[in-house]
Order: C-alpha cells, then sequence, then structure tokens
C-alpha cells in the first residue's frame, strides 16, 4: 500500500476506535485488529503524531496499584476524522468511476473478442 | 528474557539511532508489557516473548522520520497541560520537585488525586506510582536546550496544581523555586514539607501530623492552620504573617521583616526576626508563660525573662519593637510598651 494512504489510515483507525471512547495502547492495538493489523511499533509513531497535531490528548490515571496511560480523542481530532470521512466519500466516486471503466472495458475487449 | 531486560536493551538501541525521546518511548513499550500481564494474565516472561523483537521495533520506529533526533529543539511537541490521575486511597507519599514554576495544592471535594502540569519542549516531567508514592518530577534539560529553546508555554499554564480530597492520608513532600506555593483546605494524616525560595508560601486551613515550611525573600502567611506535633515556619527579608495557628510547638522565624500573629494556640512558642517588629496577641493570659524577649533599639511590651506558668513563649528581634498582647489580659490594661533605659531588654 502507498505509505502515505497507509499512514491516513492507521490515523483514522486510531482516531476512530478513540471516538468510541478513552482507551491505552494495548486496548487500541487489540482493538484495531478488527480493522486493520496494526503492530505495538506501529502504534507508536501513529499516537505520537496524531498527538503532536493536536489531534489526541493523553493522561494517566491509576490502574490496579501504577499509571496507566490514556489517550482521549480531541474535538480537533474528531474535525480531522470527519474531514477523513469526508474525503474518502469523494475518493469512494472516483473508486467508483475507475470501477465502471473497468467494467466496461472488460466488455468492449469482450466484444471485440467475439466479432467475427 | 525479563522486562528489565528488554526495555534496557530497547533502550540501548534507540540511542543508538538517535532516536528523539527516547524515556517516552521506553515508557509506552513498558505500558504495553504490564497490560499484557494486567489483561491477559500472562507472566512476565511470557508478556516479553509476546513482544516485537527489538530491532523490529527499532527498524519500525526510524522509518518514521518525525522520530529522529535531527537537532536542537527538533523534537515536536505541542505545549499544553498533562493530567495525571491517581486513587487517593493507594497514595500514602506525594512527593513534587519542580523549579520556577507555581504550585498549588488544593483540598476538594473529590476521591482522587488529580495533577495538571504544563509541559512544553523546555518543561518536562517524569512521573511515577510505585509502593504508595506518587512523584512528579521536573526534568533536568541539558543547558544547551536551557539557552536556546524558547519557553512556549503561555503565562496561564506556569503553575502545577494538585487537587485532592480535603481529609488524605498521606504526607507531601513539596518543592519548588522562584515562585509561590500554596496550600489550601486539606487536612493530612502525615507530615507537610513545602519549600520554595523568592516567593510567597501560604497555607490556608491546613492540617497535618507536622509542619515544616521555608521560602526565602518572600512572605509566609498562615491562615487556619494546625500541626499535631510541630509547626516551624521560615523565611527571610519578608514579613511572616499568621492568622490562627495551632501546634504544641510552633516556632516562627524570619529576617528583615515582622512577625504579626493572631490567635496562636500553642504551649511553646518561638518568634524570631531582626530589623522587624514582633506584634500581634497570644492566648492566655501573661501570667501563663515563661517568658524570653530581646530586642535592641525598640520597645518591648515583654518583661526579658519571666517565669510564668507552664508555657514558654520566645520573642527576639533587633532594631524594632515587641508588641504582644495577651487575650486574657484584655479586661485588664495591657502592660504598656516602655523603651529601654539601655535601649537593650
Amino acid at each position: 500500500m502507498d505509505p502515505q494512504l497507509k499512514r491516513g489510515l492507521t490515523d483514522a483507525c486510531v482516531l476512530a476506535l478513540l471516538s468510541r471512547g478513552d482507551s491505552y495502547g494495548y486496548k487500541l492495538v487489540r482493538d484495531a485488529a478488527e480493522l486493520m493489523p496494526l503492530s505495538d511499533s506501529t502504534l507508536y509513531p501513529v499516537l505520537r503524531r496524531l498527538e503532536e497535531a493536536g489531534a489526541l490528548g493523553v493522561y494517566s490515571q491509576e490502574h490496579a496499584g501504577r499509571l496507566r496511560r490514556y489517550y482521549r480523542i480531541t474535538s480537533q481530532g474528531r474535525a480531522q476524522l470527519a474531514g477523513f470521512a469526508r474525503e474518502w466519500e469523494a475518493l469512494g466516486k472516483v473508486y467508483t468511476f475507475i470501477r465502471q471503466m473497468e467494467k466496461e472495458n472488460r466488455i468492449h475487449q469482450d466484444m471485440e473478442a467475439i466479432k467475427p | 528474557m525479563k522486562r528489565e531486560e528488554y526495555l534496557r536493551d530497547l533502550k540501548l538501541k534507540l540511542e543508538q539511532d538517535d532516536f528523539a525521546q527516547v524515556e517516552q518511548a521506553i515508557a509506552y513499550f513498558n505500558d504495553l508489557l504490564e497490560d499484557r500481564m494486567a489483561d491477559e494474565g500472562m507472566d512476565e516472561d511470557t508478556a516479553v516473548a509476546s513482544m516485537e523483537p527489538i530491532e523490529k521495533v527499532v527498524a519500525q520506529l526510524r522509518e518514521n522520520p518525525a522520530q529522529r533526533r535531527t537537532g536542537i529543539g527538533s523534537e515536536p511537541l505541542v505545549p499544553g497541560v498533562r493530567t495525571i490521575n491517581a486513587r487517593a486511597d493507594q497514595v500514602r507519599h506525594i512527593h513534587v520537585r519542580d523549579r520556577n514554576m507555581r504550585l498549588r495544592v488544593i483540598g476538594e471535594e473529590r476521591e482522587d488525586i488529580l495533577i495538571r502540569h504544563p509541559e512544553s519542549e523546555k518543561v518536562r516531567y517524569q512521573f511515577t506510582l510505585k509502593d504508595g508514592s506518587l512523584s512528579l518530577i521536573r526534568e533536568d534539560l541539558p543547558i544547551t536546550w536551557q539557552l536556546f529553546v524558547l519557553d512556549s508555554l503561555a503565562r496561564e499554564m506556569r503553575e502545577v496544581i494538585l487537587s485532592v480530597p480535603r481529609d488524605l492520608a498521606a504526607e507531601m513532600d513539596l518543592r519548588t523555586s522562584n515562585a509561590r506555593l500554596t496550600l489550601d483546605d486539606v487536612t493530612l494524616w502525615g507530615k507537610i514539607t513545602a519549600a520554595t525560595s523568592n516567593a510567597a508560601l501560604g497555607l490556608s486551613h491546613v492540617s497535618a501530623k507536622s509542619m515544616a515550611l521555608k521560602t526565602s525573600n518572600g512572605t509566609l502567611l498562615l491562615t487556619g492552620v494546625s500541626a499535631q506535633l510541630e509547626l516551624k515556619a521560615t523565611t527571610s527579608n519578608a514579613k511572616l504573617q499568621v492568622q490562627g495557628a495551632a501546634s504544641p510547638i510552633l516556632n516562627l522565624k524570619t529576617s528583615n521583616g515582622t512577625i504579626n500573629v493572631e490567635s496562636l494556640r500553642s504551649d511553646d512558642i518561638t518568634l524570631t526576626t531582626s530589623n522587624g517588629s514582633v506584634k500581634g496577641e497570644l492566648n492566655g493570659k501573661m501570667a501563663d508563660w515563661s517568658i524570653s524577649s530581646r530586642t535592641s533599639n525598640g520597645k518591648n511590651s515583654l518583661p526579658p525573662m519571666s517565669q510564668g506558668g507552664g508555657k514558654r513563649l520566645s520573642a527576639h528581634t533587633s532594631n524594632a519593637s515587641i508588641q504582644l498582647k495577651f487575650a486574657g489580659d484584655a479586661v485588664a490594661d495591657p502592660p504598656e510598651a516602655r523603651p529601654s533605659p539601655d535601649g537593650f531588654h
């Protein structure tokens, strides 16, 4: 997959998971599996990038006698997620157009092939 | 491989790779290990074995140029306020080490401890919670960073706030410098040690087992405070003002500033300053106290030495007056402050 496209998708994936509620690193890795494979080391730069962009906030909360780091989507992050969804709507039209063109080309080729 | 080994090796590799913010990355991977143990019930060895190999982690992080250190100020960090939240019943000791930053402790109707601290490229903290000890420590940055990196924190962010339950079974050790330190509306079961410098130190409606309070070149203001064992408050080159304090032993000291006291409840009071007056009102009658007092070039309402009741009062200054009254003597005319014939009492 194109690196830029992959980057945008992982960002959107993490933001989408956080839009369901605050979460922590290991849970994000587990929950992301339903959308796309995400390893520990793939997630870390995504979290850092989103935090630096102000799309998510970080806080620590006591859990089982230790401090666990939680991530929370910010209003900026929600706006980024909504923007991502809008972009994909536009991309979806292009995708549909490409598939339609492919289909028409195949039909055209098939008709050429069966011409007497 | 044990967790410590994994994290140590990872840290070494990241440092060799000139990776930015190594400590944050290590904290992240440590969280993942602990969460595997907590969420999946894995033992330490299994949790480490389930982690990605270190070489793979480093290679993956290397692909992200934003994580690479490229020079002074290259670590992008959005300045802001971070929060730490911990259950109060699991904290027995609160330890804060800061500098050039205001520090506020506020007692509230809550069951947790909420710490809000600023963070920017120049201002960073490390926090830990281990064995009941909650620690927040300002990181020391290399001197080159302190010189060349502009501090991007907004003015209103320049303070650390600890919101705690009003009744807290813990002790506190709070230190900052060049900035105000205050505690309000809190009862601690343990000792309070609070120190700053070149700024005011204030406590309002605070109780603790004992208190050791220190600042310099800043006002020390105590209102409605009490300590079960001892209360010691020290400043310099500034006034020390107490409006309501109770403790078996009260020791108030400043220099080049006045000491002004009202409503003290104690059997052992020491008031020491220089070039500033000592004034106010104490509970009981003068006859209740064994007094030692002395000033130079000033009036003194107390006898230099008297063997009274079981309470002990020591009041000393220089180049200023001592004007202390006793609430129990108020019906009668208070002893008139009189100049010393020889200038000394």
